[in-house]
């Protein structure tokens, strides 16, 4: 009873000092894993919530797709961002 | 057990927390992430009350969120490239073209 209340408190204050540096982090890339972070948190209070299939789904389809391809982008945009800056400064 | 009133505020702060990303930050890409943690805010509001009205008609929903958020993420990326492309930057402020 009292290890179940800890590992919420553990688990709420994870998620939500995540959820917090994903909107303040400066980097978009630092962003990007907090949200990582911040979803397998997430997962985790599924699994104390006894919905185990839902927590496998979140990872699959949050961690393993959806972050992924939020990765592309930051990629994408960064990488020519530096470029175009390096050649501005040129 | 952990009492239901603790995930709602749990949700209720991490849905704070997404819309105040939504609000202040530029970034399109930040836009995206604000969103997906607005969509988990839901589902975990979702799960709990599933749990503790002991069916699994939340968790039905909450998996269907699933599918519409990977699917978002898909169509948004889409439009931050096009954006990238067209406007050399991912800041929403610059797009201004359909502004009349």
């Amino acid at each position: 009873m009292v290890y179940e209340m800890l590992a919420f408190g553990l688990f709420a204050l994870i998620t939500i000092a995540s959820s917090l540096g994903v909107v303040l982090a400066k980097d978009v890339w630092h962003s990007a894993l907090l949200l990582g972070a911040a979803l397998l948190s997430v997962a985790v209070h599924y699994v104390m919530l006894e919905a185990e299939f839902l927590a496998a789904m979140q990872i699959l389809v949050y961690v393993g797709g959806v972050l992924i391809l939020i990765t592309f982008a930051v990629m994408l945009t960064r990488q020519a961002q530096t470029e175009a800056e390096e050649v501005t400064e040129l | 057990m952990v009492p239901i009133q603790y995930y709602l505020l749990l949700s209720a702060a991490v849905f704070c927390i997404g819309v105040f990303g939504i609000l202040t930050r530029r970034n399109a890409l930040l836009f995206l992430m604000s969103v997906e943690l607005l969509l988990n805010a839901a589902n975990i509001n979702l799960v709990a009350f599933s749990k503790f009205h002991g069916n699994l008609t939340g968790q039905t929903f909450s998996l269907f969120t699933l599918a519409l958020a990977a699917a978002e993420v898909a169509v948004g990326i889409g439009i931050i490239l096009v954006l990238y492309r067209n406007f050399g930057d991912v800041d929403v402020t610059k797009a201004t073209t359909m502004r009349w």
